[in-house]
């Protein structure tokens, strides 16, 4: 159904927490949620391997079989998770080539919003050479509300004309805790922050899909 | 703006994508890439254009830690960082990564 790339040029962005955040949500909304890890670390594939986590993980960072990964999950899930590496690659442009909706992770910081100028352009450029649209936004992590970096970062966004997913995940602890004990936080501000962030991205990249009312 | 369709992305973005480093272990050989003969290293191979010092300096800590990561790999400090430097991208041959220590070693024994 869906497939969604997270990328950026820059490491430490928050792109495998974002992954974390969507396949836990996903199959919280009943979806068939995989993931593919691109990512030379696998942090991602060992984190869902280490938690048992109820979802298909692949490990494929050869650029010359990603795409064809990629496609096969896609057939048999109704949403594709793709954790890219934290620096500009072929197998990150195919992936971005592959996606519906790219998300591009970024924390308070200088070097954070120009990689993640560079990587917006990169998906602006795959998507003129594929003559689609692959939609892109940006998603602040690590976010720290009401601070001056905070608002010059957002001042920043607008003035390189990034669209952005509205939902700000904040320098929570849950988003630390579930690195260690795989536990996706559904509740408190963290299951808040998360769940938007992934219905903001949900309806980007399916614009059909409708979330399920759930519990809290 | 036509609809996503995975068949096309690798024609398409072959050409971006060639201006990116790859994640391919050096291992990989497609087929109708025949590897290359391995040559038993004997002498230090000339090296096709001058060598150059070059030196920075850093955190202490930083060079205890590279230090530590570098005989962890079995690897001299410089052959480290020139693989680091070639994970990024730049043209770093086989020959920059020599060991020389195994080679005098192996010459005076």
């Amino acid at each position: 159904m869906s497939i969604i790339t997270i990328a950026s040029s820059k490491g430490g962005a928050g792109k495998t927490t974002i992954s974390r955040l969507l396949l836990g949500h996903a199959a919280r909304q009943g979806l068939r949620a995989a993931a593919l890890d691109a990512d030379l670390n696998h942090s991602l594939k060992d984190w869902i391997g280490q938690h048992r986590a109820p979802f298909e993980v692949r490990e494929e960072i050869d650029e010359t079989k990603i795409v064809s990964a990629i496609g096969e999950l896609d057939e048999q899930n109704d949403l594709v998770v793709v954790d890219t590496a934290g620096a500009a690659t072929q197998a990150t442009v195919f992936a971005i080539g592959c996606a519906d909706l790219v998300l591009v992770p970024l924390k308070l910081s200088a070097a954070d919003v120009t990689e993640a100028v560079r990587t917006i352009t990169l998906v602006k450029s795959a998507s003129n050479m594929m003559k689609r649209e692959i939609l892109a936004r940006v998603v602040l992590t690590g976010f720290k509300p009401r601070t001056a970096v905070a608002a010059h970062v957002e001042l920043e966004i607008g003035n390189a004309k990034m669209l952005d997913i509205k939902t700000r995940l904040h320098d929570l602890v849950a988003f630390e805790e579930m690195t260690f004990n795989g536990i996706v936080p559904v509740i408190g501000p963290a299951g808040f922050q998360a769940a938007a962030m992934f219905a903001e991205a949900m309806a980007l990249a399916e614009p059909n899909w409708q979330p399920q009312k759930l519990a809290s | 703006m036509k609809s996503k369709n995975l068949q096309s992305v690798t024609g398409s973005l072959s050409d971006l994508a060639a201006t990116m480093p790859t994640q391919r272990p050096l291992s990989i050989v497609m087929p109708g890439e025949a590897p290359a003969a391995l040559q038993p290293v004997t002498a230090r191979a000339t090296p096709s254009e001058p060598l150059v010092q070059f030196s920075f300096s850093m955190r202490r800590s930083l060079r205890r830690e590279l230090d530590r990561l570098a005989a962890d790999s079995d690897v001299t400090m410089r052959a480290f960082v020139l693989d680091a430097l070639k994970a990024k991208g730049l043209a770093v041959t086989d020959d920059d990564l020599l060991d020389l220590r195994k080679q005098r070693a192996d010459l005076g024994s």
